[in-house]
């Protein structure tokens, strides 16, 4: 199992570094001068030159590359254009809101979308799943900024229950959440759902019931978990999808996190703010992703079993060929 | 003694989108305490429907019960309510079935997949449970230090022993064993047979044994029912069905069967097409395959003739070819 | 697999034909992808007759019609500078549709390359390919498009480049995996030692067989894409004003939130109807060109 995660976890650096190249280049081609939009615009020849130099923009592409990732590894980001303050501070600062709305919106997701999944595949073909999977289809055809506004419309200005923006209390946290949770849900529903109805049909459920378990037991115990394998190999899209959509639910609450930051700072045009939130974000993602992967090996035993008999295949060829080339 | 299962008039059928599928179309047995009957026949012939039906395992609709009657241990079991259904199924009447590579729960440790018809069955704790899946792996051969291992890290014929493991946890009076060898290969075959035998003279359990391979029957069973296009044509003792072979099919049936008693140049095929469930032939309902098919066999329907105590023939010619066969092989 | 070749040697054009045909005829026993297609295809239809259908032109302003409520004249109600909104909408649905369909068309041809190359090569080139297209699929996809709008700037090309670079990744993956799927048939070996050139092989064996999951795939992201765009021009990148856009008529409703709600609702209904659409459509393509895949 160590060597598992081991391997999982070494084949993350390759994907930071992409993602940082990534990030890097888009950086690299965008409009604005750094030394402009650090120093000001009124810079002689001379000290424009000087003041290039000093920043390493003269350096080959890749020399400036490495010197990016050298930085990153420091947790230096480099500086706002706007408020001149280090970019690393000002997410660190905010990284707490924003993970934490995440993680509430993936749990609200993952939560509701798996009961409505079970619910509409034990009552295959009856009201219920018709009205879940149609419901579940017109909140996946929401752009989730849309949502937000309408809920707005709704819960604050018509009935006034919940305020429009800001988090002064734990109020302020349910419209962002549910915004955030609605829009993946469908296709959470539809996985559990189609991943249910066929693990129902399998012959191991047919012996479950021939132990004369209850259906509450089949479902819940022996056909759940194999259904919930294809549900997690899509956790780490939808949390992609999720924090994705963060930044721009986020600018509309007014919520003080990074995809808040981020917004202010595509309008101000404030590049090193947000690549790093990106960056950030990103990152974030892979992590998670991660994590999954690492959670699936635990849920699906045949996938340790396939990492060990990979293996200990390779070790008995090795065997095998040095007994060949002794004989 | 009275009968253990009684099956009556059975008749199954499945509503499909292509036609009425008629799946079982009327077959009675009787079974006693500590018998093993055969039930033999063709793909498609309705065995497994007449399995399913008796543990009421059958998905309703596409499935229906269209009449007849389960007797099981003094209960109508097409009548009893699902609550006491459930506290059958696996403890008094339990399944083998026919392939034990997704017979198991891929997630689930084996000797947790035992222990849980124990703890829905008895009054247990779980690790008394859990000690008793124990003990019922090593009665089958498997070492209870794998009581934790995952159904991926068996072979096939070991995961069929922790199949019968569970069906024998809680020592059923019936079991139901669906073809248990057909999945495995021939050595292993062996070896799970003998198993089977052996369990059941220690535990007197009765078994139904549905399987396509009269070897496998003489083998095992001592009552014998052949099956066709959802009739019992043929029923009787080991004796009666191998030594006084009436019914046409049944004759078939051992032509197409490998001997090694006799020298065969080539097996004999049973001609035709197999049974048509959605549109049975009219009359006898092997007489488009049937080799003696006289006119009369495509416009009456056979009755049950009984040749000798205990071994009715469904054909219109029994008593000719009782006579006949008996008659051959003396 | 038989028939297969079989048709390939007598270059027999006929299956292809009932193929397309069974697709059609099983799409149209399902009735809510057919109410789907058709609304698809009166979009398209408004999207190309907007001047004719639209009933003000959408940038006339009326400072003496500012934020009326739907009537008669208004269907669905005017805006901040008293423009007609259905009009505004009619148009946007235009340029959302064009954007889209441009990036579905880039990214179709730019991913359905890279993978069919990468499908048809292997090795170390594949290896590295494909793991590029896992880690620019890990960024999540809107982030990305704001990164390289930010870059490239605004407007209708820059827009759909920087959407069409987020669905490169999916078109890539697709693809390959299709490549891959047919590469070690027997038909492809035949055509091969026929004497038949990889660019013929892949034109006339290896496209007819990826057609059916591209046509899905693209039908829908044509939505998933109007939705990226939207949120673009909500933001303030993509499509700027006046221009018409979905999103960017919600963006400049939004600070009249508190006591006006057309602008901001409506794009928005016009967006779920579209998506929808598309979505089901989608899915009904899938079930219809894959009757296995159902049930």
């Amino acid at each position: 199992m160590f060597r598992f995660i081991l391997k999982r976890v070494l084949l993350f650096i390759p994907t930071i570094l992409g993602v940082l190249f990534i990030v890097f280049t888009i950086n690299y081609y965008t409009p604005s001068d750094p030394v402009y939009a650090t120093y000001g615009t009124n810079l002689t020849q001379e000290e424009y030159e000087q003041k290039r130099d000093e920043m390493g923009l003269n350096d080959p592409f890749f020399v400036q590359f490495f010197n990016y990732v050298k930085n990153a590894a420091r947790l230096d980001l480099g500086s706002s254009y706007n408020n001149k303050r280090p970019v690393m501070d000002q997410i660190l600062e905010r990284a707490p809101k924003t993970l934490l709305l995440g993680a509430i919106g993936i749990t609200i997701t993952v939560v509701i979308g798996i009961l409505c999944g079970i619910v509409s595949a034990t009552r295959q073909k009856s009201g219920l799943d018709y009205a879940l999977t149609t419901i579940s289809l017109i909140l996946a055809s929401m752009p989730n900024f849309w949502l937000g506004l309408m809920l707005i419309i709704v819960f604050s200005q018509m009935l006034g229950w919940l305020p429009a923006t800001g988090i002064k209390n734990w109020t302020g946290w349910i419209l962002p959440c549910i915004t955030l949770g609605l829009g993946p849900l469908a296709n959470v529903v539809r996985i559990t759902r189609s991943s249910m109805l066929d693990v129902i049909r399998q012959d191991y459920i047919r012996t479950a019931r021939s132990k004369g378990l209850t259906e509450r037991q089949i479902i819940y115990k022996h056909a759940l978990r194999n259904a919930l394998i294809p549900v997690v190999t899509v956790i780490g899209f939808m949390l992609s999808m999720i924090m994705g959509g963060s930044a721009v639910v986020e600018g509309i609450f007014s919520f003080p996190g990074i995809g808040a930051m981020l917004m202010s700072a595509v309008s101000l045009a404030d590049y090193p703010l947000i690549m790093g939130s990106v960056l950030f974000i990103s990152l974030f993602v892979c992590v998670v992703n991660l994590g999954v992967d690492i959670l699936y090996g635990f849920i699906d035993p045949r996938i340790k079993a396939q990492y060990v008999t990979a293996k200990k295949v390779k070790k008995a060829a090795a065997r095998n060929g040095k007994e060949g080339s002794l004989a | 003694m009275s009968e253990l299962l009684d099956i009556r008039d059975l008749v199954v059928e499945y509503h499909t989108e292509v036609g009425t599928v008629h799946a079982v179309n009327g077959i009675s047995i009787q079974m006693k305490t500590g018998d093993t009957l055969g039930f033999v026949g063709e793909t498609g012939a309705g065995k497994t429907t007449t399995a399913l039906s008796i543990l009421r395992l059958l998905q309703i609709p596409p499935a229906r019960f269209a009449s007849g009657e389960i007797w099981f241990d003094g209960k109508d079991l097409l009548k009893v309510s699902e609550k006491e259904m459930r506290s059958i199924r696996g403890s008094e009447i339990a399944m083998i079935f026919q392939d034990p590579m997704t017979a198991l729960n891929p997630v689930i440790p084996v000797g947790q997949q035992i222990a849980e018809v124990l703890i829905q069955h008895n009054e247990i704790t779980k690790a008394q449970s859990w000690e008793m899946a124990e003990k019922m792996l090593e009665k089958v051969g498997i070492p209870a230090a794998r009581a934790n291992n995952y159904p991926h890290q068996f072979s096939g014929g070991m995961k069929q022993r922790v199949v019968i493991a569970m069906a024998l946890a809680c020592t059923p009076k019936l079991i139901i064993a669906d073809e248990p060898t057909t999945a495995l290969d021939v050595t292993i075959q062996a070896q799970i047979l003998d198993m089977m035998k052996q369990l059941k003279e220690d535990s007197g359990t009765s078994i139904l044994l549905i399987t396509h391979d009269l070897g496998v029957v003489a083998e095992t069973c001592d009552k014998v029912a052949i099956v066709y296009g959802g009739e019992v044509v043929e029923y009787g003792s080991l004796e009666q069905i191998f030594d006084r072979t009436t019914h046409p099919y049944t004759v078939c049936l051992f032509g197409a069967l490998p001997s090694l008693d006799k020298k065969v140049d080539m097996l004999t095929p049973i001609e035709g097409q197999i049974y048509d469930a959605i549109s049975p032939p009219s009359g006898c309902r092997f007489h488009p395959r049937c080799p003696h098919a006289a006119e009369e066999c495509s416009k009456k329907v056979p009755d049950v003739v009984e040749v000798e105590p205990g071994h009715p023939v469904r054909c219109l010619y029994a008593n000719r070819f009782y006579a006949q066969n008996a008659e051959g092989r003396r | 697999m038989k028939n297969k070749k079989a048709d390939f040697l007598l270059g027999d054009g006929t299956k292809k034909h009932s193929q397309w045909l069974d697709v059609w005829s099983r799409l149209r026993k399902n009735p809510l992808a057919m109410i789907c297609l058709i609304i698809v295809i009166l979009l398209i239809l408004v999207a190309i007759f907007a001047p004719l259908i639209s009933p003000y032109p959408y940038a006339k302003q009326n400072p003496g019609e500012k934020m009326l409520y739907p009537s008669w004249q208004h269907l669905l109600g005017t805006d901040n500078y008293g423009r007609d909104l259905l009009s505004r909408i009619l148009y946007g649905g235009r340029i959302s549709l064009l954007v889209s369909v441009m990036a579905v068309v880039i990214s179709l041809i730019v991913g359905g390359l890279i993978g069919a190359t990468a499908g048809y090569y292997g090795g170390g080139y594949d290896t590295t390919i494909m793991r590029i297209m896992d880690i620019l699929m890990g960024i999540p996809s809107f982030l990305f498009a704001v990164c390289i709008s930010a870059a490239l700037g605004t407007g209708v090309v820059n827009t759909a480049v920087a959407i069409a670079i987020t669905g490169v990744p999916s078109y890539a993956r697709l693809v390959r995996a299709s490549v891959l799927s047919i590469k070690g048939n027997e038909f492809i070996e035949a055509a091969t030692a026929l004497g038949n050139t990889n660019m013929r092989i892949i034109l006339k064996h290896v496209i007819p067989n990826v057609l059916s999951p591209l046509i899905v795939q693209s039908t829908l992201n044509i939505g998933a894409f109007i939705m990226a765009i939207s949120g673009l021009s909500f933001v303030g990148l993509g499509v700027q004003p006046p221009t018409p856009e979905w999103g960017s008529i919600m963006s400049s409703g939004r600070q009249y939130i508190r006591d006006f709600y057309p602008i901001v609702t409506f794009p928005g209904v016009a967006i779920v109807i579209t998506l929808f659409a598309f979505n089901i459509l989608g899915d009904g393509l899938r079930d219809a060109m894959d009757p296995k895949l159902k049930k």
